[in-house]
């Protein structure tokens, strides 16, 4: 009797060990990009740079609330026409009498992103993406992986294994995340709001399925070959900074060192690698309509 | 003692003409809702009513929900084999199916939430490299363990039943009941017992880690106002507690009568599960108390916000409503009927019990909606969709249903006293 029981408590522990292992070779895999579970793996981002850990800045006081950068993004990363609040960049017009809080609730109830006209008189300008957070609480929720912060600081999402539970969008406090809620349609070329060039699909990019979550990436396909991701290189005011904030002569290093730099919430303890600042310059300029 | 068990298995053995078109019409309510899913399946979530503020909506509501009543079940029964409660003996199994029965509509009403339902697998595959940091996995891993030792209990108690009924049915079912058991053997009573004791000493803290494990599905999200508190794990499980136990109540009143199992189950067993229903209710609604009153007297601006929704704002009707109508009403009545020695109304309690269940569904409704809807960005207008409706309304038919059909099989009375 005695020996039997022995004999299945081996088998279960060599049960549990069976799983792990095939947890272990599946997962590896899968990382690796197995033939047969090819469709599972997908996304494969550039290799990021060594030593790096990009941050970006944005200064609010220059910001004229155009949204070049909006439009530019979603050109750039191949966001769908339909549905059209897939956007991963808001910009809030905020009234210059209410407060920021930049503890609870981000922004303001009184903030609106579909303004008509700007900038206007008595109002600034709050731009949002995804802040690419130290510690992000969205990765750490994640139970398949799909989401995570790379070795360059940049946190990704690999859409081919989200399996769409929405727990990071729930994690995040920023709001940073978009879920596709549709399936997304493209039009095969685009006018650019901006110079009025004819846009076709970036094939840089990967395109996102129906089901899974999708956000800002810092235009990784562009920063990893050593380029500005798209947002910071229209901007017409130089509003948007980026660089990388381990090496102390880079931009953002600099403004981070020198301005009066604030982020988002920082009694989450999430670190988030966007900062805002202000030189105090407002461009004045009448009725810039985008 | 053979007259015990003819009245045992007459649900087995005989069926009324009123149960096919109650099972038709359940069938005919899970049919819409499979419709329903594959409309979800075709279009994407957009036919649901969330958005990127509120992303979670009545299918996660559902899923606790259907975790609290999981609750009762094993729970009873396990408390009954340890503290050797004969008078209970009756309705554990029936409480036993109910756990198994809503732990499965747990499971799926996640697997309807998931935006890529075909990717599932990949919660195994990655279980492992994942377990570390998700509270989603820690859920998991807690439900598919409690899954499991509850129907690993509910058949091996099931085992010896299934020898009695397939002695008493003929033709196909004999055969049927036969093949339920494999390998039995006359002398196995002495080791099921010694078994499904130690399965209950496992179960009952592994329920406690379920209900806390979902909790901390919530309350692990730093950035979420009134999810992120440290008692979040009581007060799920206050909550489970309440709800299941008061879902039990109901069920066995309604077996008790349609069955006429009048002189097996005993009136005061319904009296003492109420009074559990009723004394965790009164804890629920004084943590509630707490809640609020930190919430809106301290005044955190984002708790402040939903707290004032739930009390005077948007969503003050449903709080209202649920808290007088939905809990202190039902809490009442019970305690009156408590104080009354000797004293118990099986139909009013089973009516306060299913109000209070109901009333713990739009409670769990409560802490879902406003905090993602008006927590953080004030812009997430949420409101559920037909197709949400539907699917919810199978989520409660599929289970009914389920019950009803296991009813014919399973002796939902253990067939023979001790």
């Amino acid at each position: 009797m005695s020996k039997m029981d022995r004999r299945d408590f081996i088998k279960s522990i060599g049960a549990a060990g069976l799983f792990v292992a095939f947890n272990k070779v599946a997962s590896g895999y899968m990382n690796i990009g197995g033939p047969f579970l090819r469709q599972a793996v997908g996304v494969k981002y550039k290799d990021p740079v060594k030593g790096a850990n990009f941050g970006m800045a944005i200064d609010v006081g220059a910001c004229i609330g155009c949204r070049r950068c909006q439009h530019a993004c979603i050109l750039e990363n191949n966001i769908p026409d339909e549905p059209s609040n897939m956007h991963w960049i808001d910009v809030f017009q905020m009234d210059n009498s209410s407060p920021v809080t930049a503890v609870e609730n981000i922004p303001p109830v009184d903030a609106v992103i579909d303004y008509e006209k700007s900038p206007l008189e008595d109002h600034w300008y709050l731009s949002f993406n995804c802040f690419h957070c130290e510690n992000p609480p969205c990765t750490k929720v994640c139970p398949t992986g799909a989401t995570y912060k790379d070795e360059d600081g940049i946190v990704l999402i690999n859409y081919d294994i989200c399996i769409g539970c929405r727990y990071c969008v729930a994690a995040c406090p920023y709001n940073a995340r978009r879920f596709n809620w549709w399936q997304p349609k493209h039009l095969p070329s685009r006018i650019s709001p901006i110079d009025g060039s004819v846009v076709v699909l970036n094939e840089e990019v990967p395109l996102r399925d129906r089901g899974v979550t999708e956000k800002c990436t810092f235009c990784v396909h562009r920063v990893r070959d050593g380029l500005k991701p798209r947002c910071v290189e229209v901007c017409p005011v130089r509003a948007r900074h980026f660089g990388d904030l381990n090496q102390p002569d880079s931009e953002v290093s600099l403004i981070v060192k020198h301005e009066r730099t604030l982020r988002m919430r920082e009694n989450l303890g999430t670190k988030p690698k966007l900062y805002y600042f202000t030189r105090g310059v407002k461009w004045n300029e009448e009725g810039d309509k985008l | 003692m053979s007259d015990r068990i003819e009245e045992l298995l007459r649900p087995i053995k005989h069926t009324s003409r009123e149960f096919y078109p109650f099972v038709f019409l359940l069938g005919a309510v899970v049919l819409g809702a499979i419709y329903a899913y594959t409309i979800q399946l075709s279009h994407g979530l957009g036919v649901t009513g969330l958005n990127d503020i509120t992303i979670w909506g009545m299918y996660i509501v559902n899923f606790i929900f259907f975790i609290g009543i999981s609750h009762a079940g094993i729970a009873i029964s396990a408390a009954v084999r340890l503290m050797r409660s004969h008078r209970y003996r009756p309705i554990s199994r029936i409480a036993e199916i109910l756990t198994i029965v809503s732990l499965a509509m747990a499971g799926l009403s996640i697997v309807i939430d998931l935006g890529r339902p075909d990717r599932s697998f990949l919660l195994l595959v990655k279980f492992v490299e994942r377990f570390r940091y998700s509270p989603l996995i820690w859920d998991i891993t807690a439900v598919a363990t409690y899954l499991t030792l509850s129907s690993t209990y509910l058949y091996m108690t099931l085992r010896h039943d299934f020898k009695i009924a397939g002695e008493r049915v003929e033709g196909w079912r004999k055969r049927f009941y036969q093949l339920l058991i494999p390998a039995y053997q006359e002398d196995e009573h002495s080791t099921i017992q010694r078994l499904s004791f130690w399965l209950s000493v496992t179960i009952l803290p592994v329920m406690v880690m379920v209900h806390t494990t979902v909790a901390w599905i919530f309350a692990l999200l730093g950035s979420r106002p009134l999810w992120f508190t440290a008692f979040a794990g009581p007060y799920y499980i206050v909550a489970a507690i309440a709800s299941g136990i008061g879902s039990v109540v109901v069920i066995a009143a309604i077996m008790r009568r349609i069955y006429h199992w009048e002189d097996i189950i005993e009136p005061m067993v319904f009296k003492g599960l109420a009074n559990v229903s009723m004394f965790t209710t009164l804890i629920y609604i004084y943590m509630m108390l707490a809640e609020q009153i930190g919430a809106l007297y301290a005044g955190p601006e984002a708790e402040y916000i939903v707290s004032f929704s739930w009390i005077f704002g948007d969503f003050s009707r449903i709080f209202w409503g649920m808290t007088t109508l939905g809990l202190i009403v039902p809490f009442l009545f019970l305690l009156w009927q408590a104080f009354r020695p000797g004293y118990v109304n099986i139909d009013g309690s089973a009516i306060m019990c299913t109000i209070l269940v109901l009333a713990f569904w739009f409670k769990r409704y409560m802490i879902i909606v406003p905090t993602l809807s008006i927590g953080i960005q004030q812009v997430g207008l949420y409101g559920p969709t037909w197709v949400e409706l539907a699917i919810t309304c199978g989520s409660f038919a599929l289970p009914i249903l389920l019950y009803t059909l296991l009813s014919k099989i399973i002796p939902l009375i253990e067939l023979e006293e001790e």
